[in-house]
């Protein structure tokens, strides 16, 4: 694909939070890498779904993709232009470029506004969008177009179900004609009947409008269901990227596979299948995470490499060294597009 | 969650024709309509809805944990093990539930006090109930902790609610419900606020403890995944009503109501990448104004003339011991069927 189908691009992205002890003289103590060097592509017209369980470091992500957080250290690039350090007034004229659909429609609109105003409120920033007069037939317009009333401008969110409040989060994000939308956990908390109504419109609007996702779910199913390309991410690292029938059908690293197999099939008559891989333990802390792979400690392969008798786990089983000692490189599988960062990549996709 | 339990085994709990309503400022509201539904012993029956549809209401009313007023018990009945509940008074009906039947809520963070130790919440109940020593209740919460494999449990009973993870918080509760030895487990929503790899976990630990100790287990969800991975019976509940009821292979290969279908047609799925969801319209009935005829109907793609003004039945009896409150319930089975 060529490089000018690139709309956004994050190169060995950061971001660091110190932990700080103390009251008056606080000293650092340590530091959390929520998002530990992470790199994205972006191409226009396309869903990128990014998977990851809590503490993953998906949200931090997006919370510095749209500039809320400082990155640490690595760049972002807006059509192939480097806007990590802009000012002001370019940050500005970028989010008109990005707009964020947030998960929780029910605290991520202002309850005392009307849903004309919050639709709306993205004209009184950007005024050259909407000529003054024209502003309320604007709103209309992008009310129809997420599939809700434009009789219903005055109402407010409170008058509205959990699906149509997501739809008009929607509208506003879609207010400056922003060609990336991050939704970050758009339809989580939606009913299932509703989850598929908005991820429908999601994919009309994408097709009508040329939109770019950025989709972060922790619902694997959902982002099968959209996503062209998948990334999964484990304690501040993507440890999988591919197309999603790559990622999805040929797993190459252990933690996709365990997630994979975790998610419940609905059919009851494939409950015996065995598939499942048991992840055992949480998540570790990210402010201390293992050290080599940050998944050596709950990895199923690692045990049964031949050879790997080097080293123990906290569960008593062994460990090749490797693992335990070499952060494994993001490196290009069967096809360049996909890789998996696993020193053992080509074990899993054998077993 | 085996088959290995005759089918004549008498119910532990059952719940008939319960119905159960709400004063609310704009009126009175049914948030349950005519629901039953009975467990026994090792079987698992799957309460399956979405938000309103009166699942988590059902199982409150089952443990007498309903504030009335506003809640009113309209009619029905709640039996454990043949004893009518309802008809105890309220006090000893949640006595009764105590001791035998317990229930497991989806946010364990709020349902534990985080001003007393982990180990402190796990015997409350051991305490006042069975009056155990501090010594010996000290024991048992250990034993609980490890019962749900929670690792290093002589350590973690001192500590406190927030210093665990999600994940061990559920186990936490799950220990804490266990802990007098329950015959059924009413289990709302338990792995809804957890990562996928944790929510097999979880529900892995429960399935292994109710065949162990042959618990009844009713599981209150919405996910048909988890339900297809381990429920026995199923009910489908809509605006407060049991639409369908039947077992799990049954409900999957042949739905009998066109809700079930819907729903189990609009779940995105892992193992098939398909164009465009298949979407129920429209979105569940307003409590305070429930369409007349079939609940469903506004959104139904069989609906027709009698959809609109007769409510079906509430339990249509189909072959293989299932029924469906459908006008059309055998035709739409029977087209799932092919």
């Amino acid at each position: 694909m060529p490089e000018a189908d690139v709309v956004l691009e994050v190169r060995d992205l950061a971001k660091h939070y110190p932990v700080r002890r103390g009251v008056v003289l606080k000293r650092q103590i340590g530091e959390v890498k929520a998002v530990d060097g992470v790199s994205l592509t972006l191409r226009k017209g396309r869903t990128l779904g990014l998977v990851g369980e809590s503490g993953s470091g998906k949200s931090t992500l997006a919370k510095v993709l749209v500039g809320v957080e400082k990155p640490t250290r690595g760049q972002i690039l807006v059509d192939g232009r480097d806007v990590t350090d802009v000012g002001r007034a370019e940050r500005r004229a970028l989010r008109r470029t990005i707009q964020m659909v947030f998960q929780d429609p029910y605290t991520s609109l202002n309850p005392r506004m009307s849903i004309g105003e919050i639709v709306g409120e993205a004209f009184a920033i950007h005024p050259d969008m909407a000529p003054a007069g024209d502003r309320g037939k604007a709103v209309r317009e992008l009310l129809d177009r997420v599939g809700l009333n434009p009789d219903h401008v005055h109402r407010y969110p409170h008058q509205f179900s959990g699906g149509q409040r997501q739809r008009i989060g929607i509208a506003r994000a879609l207010a400056v004609r922003p060609r990336i939308l991050l939704c970050d956990e758009p339809v989580s908390a939606l009913d299932v009947s509703i989850q598929g109504q908005v991820i429908n419109l999601l994919e009309e609007l994408q097709d009508d409008l040329g939109l770019s996702y950025l989709f972060i779910a922790h619902d694997l199913s959902v982002v099968r269901h959209i996503a062209d390309e998948v990334a999964v991410m484990y304690l501040g690292r993507v440890v999988e990227s591919g197309t999603d029938d790559e990622v999805y059908e040929r797993p190459h690293h252990p933690y996709t596979r365990a997630l994979m197999s975790a998610v419940p099939v609905p059919d009851p008559t494939r409950r015996d299948d065995g598939l499942e891989i048991m992840l055992e333990g949480d998540v570790p802390s990210p402010l201390d995470p293992p050290t080599g792979c940050h998944f050596h400690t709950r990895c199923w392969l690692a045990p049964l490499i031949e050879g790997s008798v080097d080293a123990e786990r906290p569960d008593g089983r062994p460990v090749p060294a490797v693992c335990r000692n070499d952060r494994p490189k993001l490196a290009p599988q069967e096809s360049p597009d996909h890789h998996a960062a696993c020193h053992f990549a080509a074990d899993v996709a054998r077993r | 969650m085996t088959d290995q339990v005759p089918a004549t085994t008498t119910p532990l709990l059952e719940v008939e024709d319960l119905a159960v309503e709400f004063t609310t400022p704009d009126g009175v509201v049914r948030a349950v309509d005519g629901l039953s539904y009975s467990v026994t012993p090792g079987r698992t029956m799957a309460i399956v809805g979405e938000s309103g549809s009166g699942k988590s209401v059902s199982s409150l009313a089952v443990m007498g944990l309903l504030q009335m007023p506003p809640a009113r018990i309209v009619r029905g009945l709640i039996r454990f093990k043949g004893e009518d509940l309802l008809g105890l008074g309220p006090a000893r009906h949640r006595a009764v539930c105590g001791e035998h039947v317990a229930m497991v809520f989806q946010d364990a963070l709020a349902s534990l006090n985080p001003v007393h130790t982990v180990g402190w919440q796990l015997t409350e109940a051991l305490r006042a109930r069975r009056g155990l020593s501090r010594r010996d209740a000290g024991k048992q919460a250990v034993e609980l902790l490890d019962l749900v494999q929670v690792p290093h449990a002589t350590q973690r009973v001192k500590e406190y609610p927030h210093q665990f993870s999600g994940g061990m918080r559920q186990r936490v509760m799950i220990a804490m419900a266990l802990a007098l030895d329950p015959e059924v487990l009413i289990a709302d929503e338990p792995t809804t606020a957890l990562d996928v790899t944790v929510q097999a976990q979880i529900m892995r630990l429960l399935g292994e403890i109710q065949a162990e100790r042959q618990m009844g287990l009713v599981l209150i969800t919405h996910d048909m995944g988890v339900v297809a991975n381990v429920a026995d019976d199923v009910t489908v509940m809509y605006a407060g009503r049991a639409v369908e009821q039947a077992s799990v292979f049954d409900v999957y290969a042949a739905p009998a109501h066109p809700y079930t279908r819907a729903l189990l047609r609009s779940i995105p799925r892992l193992d098939q990448k398909g164009a465009g969801l298949a979407v129920i319209p429209g979105r569940p009935p307003d409590p305070t104004s429930v369409p007349d005829g079939c609940p469903f109907h506004p959104r139904c793609e069989r609906a027709e003339d009698i959809c609109r003004v007769d409510p079906p039945p509430p339990s249509i009896p189909l072959p293989y011991d299932r029924t469906a409150a459908c006008h059309f319930a055998e035709e739409v089975m029977n087209d799932a069927r092919g």
